[in-house]
C-alpha cells in the first residue's frame, strides 16, 4: 500500500480527468443536444457555440449551467443547457413551464405575487419560478425595474439589485426566445417556405400598390404572407436577439453576421435565403415532432453548407464545447481539496504518513498540469494572453501561487509548500467560481484594453506579484495559526516558514514593481501619463509600498520573525484590497461596476486577517508553540 | 551636523514609517476619489505638501497628513542621506543602489511631470483643421480685432489675470477693460426659452393641479389613472400617505373623496408626486441641449417652491447678449465628469470713461462691441495653445463588436501639415496608437456622431507635452535591472547552498 498510493490516486485522478476528454456525443434516435449545442452564434460579440450561450445564459437566470423540467410533469429532471436552449429556441410553450428564474428576494417575489415558501401543491420549490409564473405581474416587474435603472448603481438596495438582476434574466430569456423563429407561430417551417414563395411577387405587389394601382386577390395574398412574416419578424427585432445568420457570401468576418430578423427583412429585399433559416426551420420541425433521425440531418446538411467558409469557426465551437464539458478548472478545484486532505494528515504524523506527502507532490504537479492545460486552452480560444479579466485573474493567480508553493516544496520537501498550493490553488479557483457567475467569461475586450501585448506583459507580470504576495500571506497565515492553536510549531519550522516569507516577498516585489511600471508604460502609450493615480494603479503602488516595508523591516532589523509574519498579513489585505476593492469603488479607468456581493466577502477577509496580525504581535508566552 | 540625529536622519528606521505613511496616503487618496473626484483628489492629496481636513469630508479624513510632495521629498532626502552615509562598494550591494538609484530618477521624474506637462485635448468634426489645442479647466478672455494687413489681430488673457481682478490693458486696441465680476461656474439662460419653456410648464402644471382640484374629482381620476401603469403607481403611493393600502386605487380614492379630513392631504400628495413627475419628464422632453438645461433649472426652481418672474427676468449685463440671458451662478463642480463654466463681467473704458458692462461666459458667442468705429468680438472660451502645424480630421472610424455596443476601436484619419517644413501627410490616430509630433503626443480620446451636422463624424484628441517622459522609463529600466541583479544573486546562493532535508520521502530515488 505504502508503495502503491502515490502511483495509485494520481493515475487515478489522471484517468477521472482524461475521460471527459472526448467530444461530447448524443445518444442515437434522441434529439441530438450536444451537436446542436456546437452550432456557431454570435453573441455578447464574440463567436461561440450554442452550448455556451445557453450555460451562460443560465448562469445568470439560474446561477447554474444546468436547467431543471420541474415537477409538472412527474418527477424533476436536469435538462443540459443545450436541451434547454433547444426547447427555448423551438417549443417555447414547453419551456414557459421550466422553473428557471432564481428568485430569492422576498421583495422582488412579493412584487410578483409568488410563493414565498416553497408550494408543493403547485410544483414549485419557493426559489426557482417558470416564465409562466412571472407573466401576470410581468408590467409591475417592467415598471419597477425602469425605477431602479434611473437611481445611481451605487445607491442600489439589495432590492434593486435583485430586481435588476431578475429584469436582466427576463430580457435574456425574451431575446433568446426570438433567436431562431418567431413565438407565436404554429408551424415556423410552413410560413417561411410560403414566406420565401411569396417574396416576388408579393415586392411586385407592393410596389405596383405604391404606384396606385389595384391589386388582384393573387396579389393581395403574396403581400399579405410578406406582411404576416415581416411583422413577426419586427416583433423579435425589438428584441435583439443573438445574430444565428453566418454571412452567405465567403471572407466576410463577423461583422457580416446577422440576426434572424434581419435576415427576414433582407430575403423580402430578394436577397438569397441563408441556409441558416432553412437549417433552423427544419430543426424546429423536427424537434417539436420528437424526431431524432431527422433533426440530426438537419444539423448535418447546415453544418455541410457552412463548412467550405466557415471551417474555423465550426472548429473552434467545436473546442470550446469540449473545454466546457472537460471542466478543467472545476476538476482542479477537486483535487486541490483532495491534496489538502492528504497534506494536512501528513502534517499530524509526519513520520506515519511520509507517504502522503509524496502523494499530494505528485499530485499537485498533475494538477498544475490540470490548471496550466485549463489556461491553455482558454488562450487559445480566446487567442489572448491568460489574463483578460476579472474572472482569468484568479485562474491565473492560483496558478501562479500552486506553481510558487511547488518551488518552495522542491526546498524544503517539508509539505508546507504543498499546502499553501492547494489552499492557493482551492480558494482562487471558489472566486473565479463565483465570479463566472455574471455570465460569459470570455468576453471581447474594450478598444482601450484590446492590445495582446500589454496584456501579454503588465498584466501577466503584475498578477504574478499578486500571486507571490498572496503565497508569502497564506504561509504567514499557516505560521500563526500553526503556532498560536497548536504546539505544532517548531523552532526550525518556523524559521523555515520565515525563510520562505522572505524568499516569496522578495519575488513579489520584483514582480509587483515591474508588473506596476509596465502598467505604466502602457498608460503613457496609451494616454499620454506614466502615472495617473487612478485607483487599480494606486492598489498596485500599495502593493510595491507594501513589499518594500517589509523588505526594509527586516534588513534594518526593525521587526522580528512574527513582527514580519503581521507585514506579510498586512500584504494580504493590501493585495485583496488592490485587486477587488478598487473596483468596488467604481472610478477610474480600471472599474468594472459595483460589486456589492463581494464587498462583505472583502471586509470578511480583512477582518479575519487584522485578527491575525493581532494574534502574531502577541507576546509569545500567550502562543502553544514553545518558539522562544 | 549633530552626528546622532544625522544617524537618525538615515535610519531604516525613517524609511519604513516614510513608506508607512506612503502606503497610508495613497490608500486615503484612493478613497478620496469616490467624493471628489480623480483630479480634485489628486491635486489635494498627492500634488500637495499637507492634507488638512475641512469640513464635509468623509469621517476617515485625518485631521492632518503629510502630502505626496512632503512625503516624496522626505524619501528622496533619506534615500540620498542614506547612501551618502553608508555607501559601500561590493557586489552583492550593486542591485541595491542601482534599485536606488532608479527610484531618485523615478520620484524626480514624477516631481518634473508635474510641473512641466501639460494636457489639452483637439476637438473636431470631420472637414475641419486646428492648429491649436484646448486647455481642460481653464479659460481665457479673448478680443478679436478687424484684420490689419491682412493679419487677424488677437489678444488674450488668462483665466489667471480675470480672477485677479486686474485692468486689462491691450497695446493695439483703443480702449482698456475692468473685469467687474468673476465667478467659477455659472449657467447662463437666454430669457426667450425661460419665458417659453416656463410658461409651458406652468400651464401644465396648474392643468394638473386643478383636475385634483376638488374631492368630486377624484374617483373618476383614480378610474382614468387604472389604464396607465406608472399613473396607478403614483396613486398607489399617494393613497398609501394617507392611509390606504388597498390595491383598488378606486375604491380607495372613493373612500377619501368621502371623507373630508383625508381628502385635501390626498389632493396634496397628488399634485406634489405628479407634477414632480412631469417636470422631470418635461427636462428630458426638451429637442435642444439649451432648453433642456432651462427646463431642468425651472424645474428645479419649482420643486423648491421658488417663483421665477418669467415677464421680470433681471439681465445679466447691460449690454450685449447679456442684456436678454439671466445669469445664474453655481457652486464649483467636482468629479470626474462635471465641469466648471466660469463667467465674467467685463466693463469696458474708451480713454478712461466707461461705455458699458458686457456678460462673458463660454456659453456665450462671441459678441462684437463697437469702440472709436471699429469693430471687435470678445469671448470667453477655453484656453487655447497654439502649434506650429495644423490637423484636418478626414475621417471617423467607430466600430463596435457585432451585436454589442461595447467598442471595438475608435480611429481617426488625419492629415498633418506643417507650412513650415514643407510637410503634409497623412496619418492614422486610434486607442494604443498615439500620434508623436512636434514634442506634443496625440491620443485618440472621445468619439461621437453628431446629429445636427448631416451625421458627422466628430473626435477628440487628447493633447500631451511633457519634455521629462524618458525620466520614467530610464528609471524603471534601472529599477528593474538592480532588482533582478539582487533577486538572482540571492536566488543563486540560496540555491547552491545545501540544506538538511526535513522529511525524506520512502520513494525518492
Amino acid at each position: 500500500m505504502k508503495k502503491l498510493l502515490p502511483l495509485l490516486l494520481p493515475a487515478l485522478c489522471a484517468l477521472w480527468v482524461v475521460s471527459a476528454w472526448r467530444t461530447p456525443s448524443d445518444k442515437s434516435d434522441t434529439i441530438p443536444a450536444n451537436a446542436f449545442g456546437r452550432l456557431p452564434v454570435i453573441a455578447n460579440g464574440r463567436v461561440q457555440p450554442l452550448d455556451s450561450l445557453a450555460r451562460n445564459s443560465l448562469l445568470q437566470i439560474r446561477e447554474k449551467q444546468t436547467a431543471s423540467t420541474g415537477t409538472s410533469e412527474g418527477a424533476a429532471r436536469t435538462l443540459s443547457a443545450s436541451e434547454w436552449l433547444l426547447e427555448l429556441f423551438f417549443q417555447q410553450d414547453k419551456a414557459d413551464t421550466r422553473p428557471v428564474f432564481r428568485i430569492l428576494h422576498t421583495e422582488v417575489k412579493g412584487l410578483l405575487g409568488l410563493p414565498l415558501d416553497p408550494d408543493p401543491a403547485q410544483g414549485m420549490d419557493g426559489k426557482h419560478f417558470s416564465w409562466n409564473n412571472l407573466a401576470p405581474k410581468l408590467p409591475d416587474l417592467m415598471q419597477e425595474a425602469r425605477r431602479a435603472q434611473s437611481v445611481k448603481s451605487e445607491l442600489h438596495t439589495p432590492y434593486d439589485r435583485a430586481l435588476l438582476q431578475l429584469w436582466n434574466g427576463v430580457t435574456l430569456y425574451r431575446r433568446l426566445e426570438a433567436a431562431a423563429q418567431p413565438r407565436d407561430t404554429d408551424d415556423w417551417e410552413r410560413e417561411l417556405r410560403e414566406f420565401t414563395a411569396a417574396v416576388p411577387a408579393g415586392r411586385a405587389a407592393a410596389k405596383a400598390q405604391q404606384e396606385g394601382k389595384t391589386l388582384d386577390p393573387k396579389e393581395t395574398a403574396a403581400l399579405e404572407t410578406l406582411i404576416h412574416t415581416l411583422q413577426h419578424a419586427s416583433d423579435m427585432q425589438t428584441l435583439t436577439p443573438p445574430l444565428l445568420v453566418p454571412p452567405i457570401t465567403p471572407g466576410i468576418g463577423p461583422e457580416g453576421w446577422q440576426r434572424t430578423d434581419e435576415s427576414l427583412f433582407q430575403v423580402a429585399k430578394g436577397e438569397p435565403v441563408p441556409s441558416a433559416l432553412r437549417a433552423y426551420a427544419a430543426m424546429g420541425t423536427a424537434y417539436r415532432a420528437g424526431n431524432g433521425p431527422a433533426f440530426s440531418a438537419a444539423v448535418e446538411t447546415y453544418r455541410q453548407e457552412l463548412g467550405p467558409n466557415l471551417h474555423k469557426v465550426l472548429k473552434k465551437c467545436a473546442n470550446e464545447q469540449l473545454f466546457s464539458n472537460l471542466e478543467p478548472f472545476y476538476k482542479a478545484t477537486v483535487l486541490y481539496v483532495l491534496i489538502g486532505l492528504c497534506v494536512m494528515i501528513f502534517t499530524l504524523a509526519p513520520e506515519r504518513f511520509s507517504v502522503l506527502r509524496e502523494t499530494a507532490h505528485r499530485l499537485t504537479l498533475f494538477t498544475l498540469l490540470l490548471h496550466t492545460a485549463g489556461l491553455i486552452f482558454r488562450m487559445v480560444l480566446e487567442g489572448r494572453p491568460p489574463v483578460t479579466n476579472l474572472y482569468s485573474s484568479a485562474v491565473f493567480i492560483g496558478w501562479g501561487a500552486c506553481g510558487l508553493g511547488l518551488l518552495l516544496e522542491r526546498f524544503w520537501k517539508n509539505g508546507i509548500g504543498l499546502l499553501a498550493s492547494s489552499s492557493a490553488g482551492f480558494l482562487t479557483l471558489i472566486i473565479a467560481h463565483n465570479l463566472a457567475q455574471s455570465g460569459d467569461t470570455m468576453e471581447m475586450m474594450r478598444a482601450v484594453l484590446d492590445t495582446n501585448f500589454w496584456l501579454a506583459t503588465h498584466v501577466v507580470v503584475v498578477t504574478l506579484g499578486y500571486s507571490a504576495t498572496f503565497v508569502a500571506g497564506l504561509l504567514a497565515v499557516l505560521y500563526v495559526v500553526l503556532g498560536f492553536f497548536t504546539s505544532t510549531l517548531t523552532k526550525e519550522s518556523a524559521q523555515s516558514l520565515s525563510k520562505m516569507v522572505y524568499g516569496i516577498v522578495c519575488f513579489a516585489a520584483l514582480f509587483s514593481f515591474i508588473g506596476t511600471v509596465l502598467g505604466g508604460i502602457w498608460a503613457d502609450q496609451s494616454w499620454g501619463r506614466f502615472w495617473g493615480w487612478d485607483a487599480k494603479e494606486n492598489g498596485a503602488l500599495m502593493i510595491v509600498l507594501w513589499n518594500a516595508i517589509f523588505l526594509h523591516a527586516r534588513w534594518g532589523g526593525i521587526a522580528r520573525e512574527r513582527g514580519l509574519m503581521a507585514l506579510a498579513l498586512g500584504g494580504n489585505i493590501i493585495t485583496a484590497w488592490s485587486w477587488f476593492g478598487v473596483n468596488m469603488l467604481g472610478i477610474g479607468l480600471h472599474s468594472y461596476g459595483f460589486m456589492s456581493a463581494a464587498f462583505s466577502w472583502l471586509m470578511l477577509f480583512v477582518v479575519t486577517q487584522l485578527i491575525l496580525m493581532a494574534l502574531a504581535l502577541l507576546p509569545v508566552r500567550l502562543w502553544r508553540s514553545r518558539l522562544a | 551636523m549633530n552626528a546622532r540625529l544625522w544617524k537618525f536622519l538615515t535610519s531604516l528606521k525613517v524609511t519604513v514609517v516614510l513608506l508607512l505613511l506612503s502606503t497610508l496616503l495613497v490608500f486615503l487618496g484612493t478613497m478620496a476619489q469616490v467624493n471628489e473626484g480623480l483630479w480634485e483628489a489628486q491635486e489635494r492629496w498627492f500634488k500637495s505638501y499637507f492634507v488638512v481636513r475641512h469640513a464635509g469630508d468623509a469621517w476617515w479624513v485625518p485631521p492632518v497628513f503629510p502630502g505626496g510632495y512632503s512625503l516624496g521629498f522626505s524619501l528622496l532626502f533619506n534615500l540620498i542621506a542614506a547612501h551618502i552615509h553608508r555607501f559601500q562598494w561590493s557586489s552583492k550591494k550593486v542591485g541595491i543602489h542601482l534599485t536606488h538609484a532608479g527610484i531618485v530618477l523615478l520620484l524626480v521624474g514624477q516631481l518634473a511631470t508635474d510641473m512641466l506637462s501639460r494636457e489639452s485635448f483637439v476637438s473636431f468634426e470631420e472637414g475641419q483643421t486646428r492648429d491649436y489645442s484646448e486647455a481642460h479647466r481653464t479659460v481665457e478672455l479673448v478680443v478679436l480685432g478687424e484684420p490689419q494687413n491682412g493679419r487677424e489681430r488677437v489678444v488674450a488673457f488668462s483665466e489667471a489675470a480675470l480672477s485677479r481682478k486686474q485692468a486689462l490693458l491691450a497695446p493695439d486696441f483703443p480702449f482698456e477693460m475692468r473685469v467687474t465680476e468673476w465667478g467659477e461656474n455659472g449657467e447662463v439662460h437666454s430669457h426667450a426659452t425661460l419665458l417659453e419653456i416656463g410658461t409651458q410648464m406652468q400651464t401644465a402644471i396648474a392643468t394638473m393641479k386643478s383636475k385634483y382640484g376638488t374631492a368630486e374629482a377624484l374617483p373618476g381620476e383614480a378610474e382614468r389613472a387604472k389604464e396607465n401603469g406608472a399613473r396607478s403607481a403614483i396613486w398607489a403611493e399617494a393613497l398609501k400617505a394617507v392611509g390606504e393600502k388597498d390595491p383598488d386605487i378606486v375604491a380607495a380614492a372613493k373612500r377619501v373623496a368621502a371623507d373630508p379630513a383625508r381628502e385635501g392631504i390626498l389632493r396634496k400628495e397628488l399634485q406634489t408626486r405628479f407634477s414632480s413627475q412631469m417636470l422631470e419628464a418635461f427636462s428630458m422632453r426638451q429637442p435642444t441641449m439649451e432648453k433642456m438645461q432651462a427646463a431642468k433649472y425651472l424645474g428645479s426652481q419649482l420643486a423648491e417652491d421658488k417663483f421665477v418672474p418669467l415677464d421680470k427676468l433681471p439681465a445679466a449685463a447691460a449690454q450685449g447678449a447679456g442684456q436678454r440671458m439671466l445669469l445664474v451662478p453655481k457652486p464649483p463642480a467636482h468629479g470626474m465628469d462635471d465641469r466648471n463654466f466660469p463667467y465674467a463681467k467685463i466693463e469696458i473704458l474708451e480713454k478712461g470713461k466707461s461705455i458699458g458692462v458686457w456678460m462673458l461666459s463660454p456659453w456665450i458667442v462671441p459678441q462684437e462691441i463697437q469702440v472709436g468705429g471699429q469693430t471687435f468680438r470678445i469671448a470667453l472660451r477655453s484656453e487655447r495653445y497654439g502649434q506650429p502645424f495644423s490637423l484636418t480630421l478626414l475621417k471617423t472610424t467607430h466600430e463596435v463588436y457585432p451585436g454589442t455596443q461595447i467598442p471595438k476601436n475608435f480611429q481617426s484619419h488625419i492629415m498633418l501639415e506643417n507650412k513650415g517644413k514643407g510637410e503634409k501627410r497623412e496619418v492614422d490616430i486610434s486607442m494604443n496608437n498615439p500620434l508623436r509630433y512636434g514634442g506634443l503626443t496625440f491620443y485618440q480620446h472621445q468619439m461621437g456622431r453628431t446629429e445636427v451636422s448631416g451625421g458627422k463624424g466628430n473626435s477628440q484628441l487628447q493633447v500631451v507635452r511633457n519634455p521629462s517622459w524618458i525620466t520614467p522609463y530610464l528609471g524603471c529600466a534601472i529599477v528593474s535591472l538592480g532588482m533582478v541583479w539582487q533577486f538572482l544573486y540571492h536566488l543563486v546562493g540560496f540555491v547552491t547552498k545545501p540544506r538538511p532535508v526535513k522529511a525524506k520521502a520512502p520513494l525518492q530515488a
